[in-house]
Order: C-alpha cells, then structure tokens, then sequence
C-alpha cells in the first residue's frame, strides 16, 4: 500500500545536457548543480536511490526506502530518484553532497545522511522526531472517522 | 523483472556462501587477522583517528568492495554523526570511490 504511494509519487529525473565535463576533469557543472537543486526542493523528503521504492537495486536503498515506510513518510511529500537512469545525477549527487555513497537522504533540502545514518537515527528516534518536526509523516486519522464507527443511540 | 530475480538469487547465494564459510562469525571476532587490503584501511584510519576500538572487515563475500567499518575515537566528541561519517568518508576518499558499499559506524569515546 505504501510502496504504491512511493512509486506514484517517484519523478524521474530530467536528462541534462552534456556540460559535465570538461577538458576531461569531472566537476559540478551550473546547470547540474541548478537540477540537482531543484530535485532537492521538489518534496520534502528526497531520496537519491539506486532503483525505485518499488524496485530497489541496492540492499541499502532497499533498507533506506523500508525505514521511510516503517516511518510512516507521506507519499504525497516524498520525492525518489534513481541515480541509475541518470549517471550524471549518479555522480553529481555524490559531490553536490559531498558524499561518497547512495543512497541519500535530504528532508527539507538538508542532508540527512546516506543508509547507516538514517538506521541509526530511526533506531534512536531522532529520525521520527525529525519528520514529525516537518510535517513528514501521514497525518493521523481524523478522531471523526472512528467515532463515526459507533453509532450513538437515537433518542426516543 | 527477470534480472531482478536473477540478482536476487545471486544477493541469496552470496549470504550462504559467507555464513557457510563462517565469515559471519568472523565478523563478530577481532582475533582473525586482516588481509592486505583490510590492513590498508585498518592504518589509514588507525593513523587518522587514532581509534580507542577500529574494526575493518570485508563483507563482500569475495568481490572485495564491502566493507564493514567501526571507528571509536576521541576526536568524534561533540561532532554530530553525519560530521564524523563525513570525516571517516574524507579520509578513505580514495578507496571508498573504488567499492560499491561501505557500511559505517561511528562513535565517539
């Protein structure tokens, strides 16, 4: 249930142009670095993965995208990309974060961390207060729904 | 579809060959001794950090690109974890770009 609110949530990220390297040296370009951006923006929680929520390709984006589900992240403000159909977000992301690995977590444009980071902090509870704190998580059931289960007795 | 379970079988397989190989229980001892290649990360962090408790172990079943990592050290009092996450990734820079995985634990002592 939750993983098919993930995937229709999944954008895919746009192929950018070829301005990455130059002269043979690899750095940031502008425009990576403005994509990237943007991507970072495009929900609250952003996760960079290998695979989608559906179909992770990597035993910790698959670990990183169940903690997110265990959390109770709202599909409608999470974003996934998969660095796998993009090498230039592969390897932009890790420098854009200045961090070596994938999967990667950012909740409100901030980086989170990569796999341990995130098991760590949802083993803690830091990760749940985290979300909670920016409105992350599927908001409770309305009280009004369940009391509409019990049918009040009608007045003579 | 069908490469995903192909991989899978291969993920399935790889994990019985190491528990079959006891490479599980290895990871639970520091009494094995570290190959080469393990002791070359062992030092660099060793000489980095100057770590209270290191382990380096391999846990990529044969492959060689994963790897299992445990730094204690004074020098991650007061950094917040993804600081000291970071710290460890700047000084295996180069190595970790090599691997496919590393799975890291940090503490401060």
């Amino acid at each position: 249930m939750f993983s098919r609110g993930l995937l229709n949530s999944t954008r895919v990220f746009r192929p950018l142009s070829n301005n990455y390297r130059f002269n043979g040296i690899r750095f940031l370009s502008q425009e990576i670095k403005s994509a990237i951006d943007r991507a970072v923006g495009s929900a609250k929680v952003v996760l960079f993965m290998k695979g989608t929520p559906e179909f992770p390709q990597c035993g910790f984006s698959r670990a990183t995208i169940q903690m997110l589900g265990q959390q109770g992240v709202d599909p409608d403000v999470f974003a996934a990309y998969n660095v796998l159909e993009d090498s230039e977000l592969r390897e932009g992301i890790k420098e854009y974060s200045q961090w070596p690995t994938i999967p990667q977590l950012y909740v409100d444009k901030e980086f989170v961390g990569g796999c341990d980071i995130v098991m760590s902090m949802a083993q803690s509870g830091e990760l749940a207060d985290l979300l909670e704190k920016k409105g992350a998580l599927i908001p409770e059931e309305e009280p009004e729904t369940e009391s509409a289960d019990v049918k009040p007795t009608k007045r003579e | 579809m069908l490469s995903r379970s192909i991989l899978g079988n291969q993920a399935l397989l790889r994990t019985f060959n190491r528990n079959a190989l006891g490479r599980g229980i290895r990871l639970m001892t520091t009494t094995e001794p570290l190959d080469d290649y393990e002791q070359k990360i062992y030092n660099i962090l060793q000489q980095e950090f100057q770590p209270k408790n290191l382990q380096v172990r391999d846990v990529s079943g044969g492959c060689g690109s994963m790897f299992a990592i445990s730094v204690e050290s004074e020098k991650f009092k007061d950094i917040p974890m993804v600081k000291q996450h970071r710290l460890v990734n700047e000084a295996l820079k180069d190595e970790i770009s090599k691997w496919h995985g590393i799975q890291l634990r940090t503490k401060s002592s």
